[in-house]
């Protein structure tokens, strides 16, 4: 049997991924540092673009379905792309190709030693591989594979600088992320248990005739992924590991892990609850309601948190735990809309916090000043890179023609239809809230006075291009947001509608 | 270490210890164990050659260049098989479908392509549990 090309590039983007990972130290070895940055760049293209692909054909030719090694689904591993998996991929390469972008230029510098900058590109693709593969893949234990790559691969790139803090942050980063893993390992032992299956489609073939015989012990296993889940993608009261391990990372990985790590584990989440239990099952149970009240907890204080930052950094981390807070508010709320938003703003949040960790870095790197009190006036200095942030910021806050917008809207449809007019009300504070600590960096950069002379500050060429990518695609998904809209309600639709009837 | 009975039980075991280790590797596809214990039982070899002769004379045997290589070999070499599946028009990691022979149920050399995969995967472990240590050891100095 011949497969078609597009079949065998679900599998595809994976392996390259991969096997660009452990080229990186040969080619690092053999050849001149910027050829492997480039590679490496390349490799992530190569991958944006095979994404893009694979969404078109998905959104033309509807979902398939890819069983490796030639054995069908109960037996072998399935991997099942649908609007989800699609979306996802050209998520991640809209974030990862320009973080590598900004890494490459002064990578050495930044982590201390050539061997370190070269392991620094493995665990970064091998993350990156690790998220695509959570995007394709339709097979429980597959997901905690990738889970458990991606929780190793970002505790590491946390450590990358190797000074006293960062070591500290990845210590208490590494434990969290590990408990977080054995719930969710706890929580497939339970769904295996009821059902017999890891492919999630079989299980939720089995789930939707026998759930109500284990009402208990499906509770238990649901709370076992959101807690695991949770703790991954810092869900609020489960944060704590956030705000250091991301604040004291080097930009660029500070930027992977607020954009893309926690997404993955949010796509995983959304797998496991919509496909695998299936959303008829889901919104039955109460625990939609818990995210949806965990959600609005957590753009609230997540925000508060953040007002209170003075370090940049900090700041930044602690926006990312309120702006998880609207992911899982849409996921809560379980209507087309909801999920819509989810989606969207996974994308939004993505390239938002991506661009606004870049810039920062860029900021305090040239300035040498991490605090937001002492960056009066480096808006002159660096008009592009400020500029940049503004950018971001203003998309963060959910200011119309910028993404974050076009999310935040889907997600005020979504409460609207529910009549969570609770969640609207928490909708507006969030962004409020969030004009309230972005906007004070931007009038102290663009506004003050300088207090000492002012500094000069060249950013290279290249890392500009890499946050005026960024720009480009927030911008452009905020005025024209129809094919990424679509793709989006699309995978919406695809959750919602795999539900199997009892 | 200069314990002298010890170098001297180390320098008997350590040829049969890598003998095995190869053994439950290149038997993977047969019998009990594979590519992950027979991989760990040759790292552990050098390991302990390490150990007992001092960390320079096994940074000689193997240097830490080679074992980096290896190791990249290893995962690479287990791609480049999957990728035979795809070349010959089947799925990833096809092995009998995508024309690979078989040979004789039982024999040494059957099995297709995953005697070549217990290979790489056998590399690569074996490397990575020498990198580990030789990092572990690295950091006390």
């Amino acid at each position: 049997m011949a497969l078609a090309f597009r079949d065998n590039l679900a599998v595809l983007v994976v392996v390259a991924l991969l096997s660009t990972a452990y080229i990186m130290p040969l080619l690092t070895k053999i050849r001149r540092f910027r050829v492997a940055e480039y590679f490496a760049v390349a490799m992530l293209g190569l991958a944006l673009s095979g994404g893009i692909y694979l969404a078109r054909e998905i959104l033309l030719h509807g979902t398939f379905t890819y069983a490796v090694g030639g054995w069908p689904a109960p037996w072998g591993i399935e991997l099942s792309l649908d609007a989800v998996s699609g979306f996802f991929l050209i998520t991640i390469g809209v974030v990862a190709t320009p973080i590598m972008l900004y890494a490459s230029v002064d990578l050495i510098k930044e982590v201390g030693s050539r061997s370190r900058a070269a392991w620094f590109l493995t665990l970064f693709l091998l993350l990156v591989a690790a998220l695509c593969g959570l995007a394709v893949t339709g097979d429980l234990f597959n997901i905690y594979v990738m889970v458990e790559v991606a929780t190793i691969a970002s505790c590491a790139i946390v450590a990358a600088r190797n000074d006293a803090t960062s070591v500290e942050a990845t210590f208490k980063y590494l434990m969290l992320a590990t408990i977080g893993s054995g719930f969710v390992l706890l929580g497939i032992g339970f769904l295996f248990v009821l059902t017999g299956n890891l492919n999630m489609n079989f299980i939720a073939q089995e789930l939707s005739m026998s759930w109500q015989k284990y009402p208990t012990a499906l509770w238990v296993c649901l709370s076992f992924f959101m807690v695991g889940f949770g703790v991954k993608s810092a869900l609020f009261p489960l944060h704590v590991w956030l705000p250091d391990a991301h604040s004291t990372a080097i930009a660029p990985s500070s930027a992977m892990l607020s954009s893309l790590a926690i997404k993955g584990y949010i796509i995983a989440l959304l797998k496991v609850f919509y496909v695998a239990v299936g959303a008829k099952i889901i919104t039955r149970l109460p625990i939609t309601d818990i995210l949806t009240l965990l959600g609005m907890v957590a753009i609230i204080a997540g925000a508060l948190f953040a007002l209170a930052q003075d370090e940049l950094k900090r700041r930044l981390a602690f926006s990312t735990i309120s702006q998880v807070g609207y992911i899982f508010l849409g996921i809560g709320l379980g209507n087309i809309h909801g999920l819509t938003g989810t989606f969207m703003h996974i994308l939004s949040h993505a390239t938002t916090k991506a661009l606004l960790f870049l810039a920062a870095g860029a900021m305090i790197k040239h300035t040498g000043k991490s605090r937001i009190s002492e960056m009066a006036g480096v808006g002159a200095a660096m008009p592009v890179t400020v500029g940049a942030f503004a950018v971001g910021s203003l998309s963060m806050i959910g200011i119309p023609l910028f993404s974050g917008f076009v999310s935040k809207w889907q997600l005020l449809l979504g409460s609207l239809a529910n009549g969570n007019y609770l969640a609207v009300l928490v909708l507006v504070g969030g962004s409020l809230l969030a004009a309230a600590y972005l906007l004070p960096v931007l009038r102290m950069a663009f506004f003050e006075r300088p207090l000492q002379k002012p500094v000069v500050a060249n950013v290279s060429y290249v890392q500009l291009a890499a946050l005026l990518f960024l720009v480009v695609v927030i911008i452009s998904v905020g005025v024209v947001p129809d094919g990424v809209l679509q793709l989006a309600s699309e995978a919406a639709t695809a959750l919602l509608g795999l539900e199997v009837l009892p | 270490m200069t314990d002298f009975v010890l170098k001297r039980m180390v320098a008997l075991v350590l040829p049969f210890v890598q003998m095995l280790g190869l053994y439950v590797i290149f038997h993977g596809h047969l019998s009990p164990g594979g590519s992950f214990s027979g991989g760990i039982i040759t790292g552990l070899s050098l390991i302990a050659f390490s150990l007992v002769f001092g960390l320079e004379r096994g940074h000689e045997k193997i240097s830490e260049r080679l074992m980096g290589l290896i190791e990249s070999f290893g995962a690479l070499w287990y791609g480049a098989m999957g990728l035979v599946g795809v070349l010959r028009g089947t799925t990833f990691l096809m092995n009998k479908g995508a024309g690979v022979p078989l040979g004789e149920p039982g024999r040494l050399f059957s099995g297709g392509l995953i005697l070549l995969i217990t290979l790489g995967v056998g590399l690569k472990v074996a490397s990575t549990m020498v990198t580990l240590f030789n990092a572990l050891m690295e950091e006390e100095e």
